[in-house]
């Protein structure tokens, strides 16, 4: 009788051990978690938790994206790429000459998803919900752009009026670019699209567009990114030939890739026509 | 009817006064520096020191097979101090001054606020440019470089900048000490100044500043530096003296 009883503690010792240490486990996790977490409400009305935006939110990206946003959803370290973390970033997918996204930029994000990447489309969003994700996403951006103003110069005396003031200037996007289509006498000149490419593109991209010019990219957070191989690796934006015209002449903020704001529009179509060369994409031809 | 007539231009009035008071009271919260001829300007010399071993100047692994890039050995300016430990590249202003001279306006083209990307460096490592003036933005070395700003009070920008391109120009908004990089040539880092007011130096070789036409008073100097940090020493101006001032900046 005693003996049984020391062997049935004894195999009751191991898994009550180990779920002990799950449980420890789990709250200390719930416990960091919770200390990162702010109350949303209390910063904002367009995130407050309980708004259908919020709600649309935690149905539809907080996996990846995590619940406030952050880049830290639960299913984010099953990824290759890392899930844009909205309070700490620029949005890269822009058609404006001031690094703003403009809130159809974001719609068409968050409506096409990223063609190749990792963040799937949502086709069945309605055209309402899309909206109110994008005021979501961008009203997160504003609010990092103010946590990091007041962290940076509160101590200097910036008053809560000019970091709200700043702050929505931060994310507040001009008109966006009109992208004037070619003439029809426009022909991709190879040599022409070339000579640009190799002076504008080729220092980061490499001179073949295998995305090996630069040694140790990183992107405005200082993690290492790397440079789109254009030749194998398909476009996150897409390689429809006016997206490509917006990603070189706004560029994509947050990462080294620059705005070719100083080109012709020519010079930019013929960039465009030369990188859908390299990605072996049709190119127009006389007589179209 | 007429009285009618009063009372709506009475009331049309006063809306119009209110308007303009709220304009006005607005524009006097938003003024910050007002430019004025200083007459009996007083000058506030001084030098920046090293408290510290003095760190040997650190040569920049050049990463790349562009040749203009090792036409000249490259050294990081993060922090630059002379043999009498004196430190370089120290920006010194007057914190708050509200009154005082003009902006300088240059009339020769070459002496307008100016950073050239020249031998893969910018040039100089801080360039100091009035707030709302322009700054032009040159590449001499007929490369691309791209011009990342770090910028946080003015929009953050990343201009591609191709070898044809020679010239371009930036603006800010707000004053701001503002990073700068080049992400082909990530050893390329420099600082654009915007400054508020006229009474801003970045300290040369000596680790020397002048500060001059300074109105007589009382002031807070603020002097920064990109990884030693910010400190601030009060200063005396009288008429026609000039005021000596000692920094000492402590090795991090």
């Amino acid at each position: 009788m005693k003996v049984k009883n020391t062997s049935v503690t004894r195999k009751l010792i191991l898994p009550l051990l180990l779920g002990a240490s799950v449980a420890v486990i789990l709250i200390v996790s719930a416990c960091q978690r919770q200390s990162q977490t702010v109350s949303l409400a209390e910063l904002s009305p367009i995130v407050a938790e309980g708004s259908r935006a919020y709600e649309l939110f935690q149905n539809h990206c907080a996996a990846c994206h995590g619940r406030q946003g952050r880049g830290d959803g639960s299913a984010a370290i099953a990824l290759n790429t890392v899930p844009r973390d909205f309070w700490n970033e620029p949005f890269r997918y822009i058609s404006t000459m001031d690094g703003v996204p403009t809130k159809e930029d974001l719609a068409f994000t968050i409506g096409s998803g990223r063609v190749h990447g990792e963040m799937p489309s949502g086709p069945w969003l309605s055209d309402e919900d899309i909206s109110a994700l994008s005021d979501f996403v961008l009203e997160l951006n504003r609010l990092g752009w103010a946590e990091r103003l007041r962290e940076e110069f509160a101590s200097e005396g910036m008053d809560e009026s000019e970091i709200q003031e700043i702050s929505q200037e931060r994310v507040t996007s001009e008109e966006p670019i009109t992208v004037p289509m070619p003439g029809p006498v426009f022909l991709p000149d190879m040599q022409r699209g070339r000579d640009l490419y190799l002076a504008s593109c080729g220092s980061c991209h490499g001179s073949n567009g295998r995305g090996d010019g630069l040694d140790m990219p990183l992107d405005d957070l200082g993690r290492p990114i790397s440079v789109r191989d254009l030749v194998s690796e398909p476009i996150q934006g897409g390689s429809d030939p006016v997206e490509l015209f917006k990603r070189l002449r706004c560029g994509m903020p947050g990462t080294p890739m620059p705005s070719q704001s100083l080109l012709s529009d020519d010079d930019i179509w013929q960039l465009v026509y030369y990188t859908r060369f390299l990605m072996g994409q049709p190119l127009p031809t006389a007589g179209r | 009817m007429n009285r009618q007539k009063i009372q709506i231009i009475l009331v049309f009035v006063a809306l119009l006064g209110l308007a303009a008071s709220t304009a006005f009271a607005q524009s006097a919260k938003k003024k910050g520096y007002q430019a004025q001829i200083v007459k009996n300007g007083g000058t506030i010399v001084g030098v920046v020191h090293y408290d510290g071993p003095t760190p040997t100047p650190q040569r920049v692994d050049v990463k790349t097979k562009e040749d203009i890039c090792h036409a000249d050995p490259i050294y990081s300016e993060e922090l630059v101090v002379s043999d009498d430990k004196e430190v370089q590249w120290a920006v010194v202003s007057i914190k708050g001054i509200r009154l005082g001279k003009p902006f300088a306006k240059p009339s020769e083209d070459k002496d307008k606020p100016t950073i050239d990307q020249i031998g893969c460096r910018f040039e100089p490592h801080i360039a100091v440019v009035g707030l709302g003036q322009p700054l032009k933005v040159l590449n001499s070395d007929g490369i691309l470089h791209n011009v990342h700003t770090y910028s946080k009070k003015n929009r953050p920008k990343n201009i591609a900048m191709p070898g044809v391109i020679k010239e371009t120009k930036l603006k800010f908004r707000r004053p701001e000490h503002i990073k700068v990089k080049c992400d082909i040539h990530p050893w390329m880092v420099a600082y654009i100044v915007v400054a508020e007011h006229p009474y801003y130096e970045v300290t040369d070789e000596k680790g020397a500043f002048e500060l001059n036409d300074v109105p007589p008073g009382t002031y807070t100097l603020s002097l920064w530096h990109e990884t030693l940090g910010q400190v601030t020493q009060q200063v005396t101006v009288k008429p026609g003296e000039e005021a000596r001032v000692e920094f000492t900046l402590s090795a991090k």
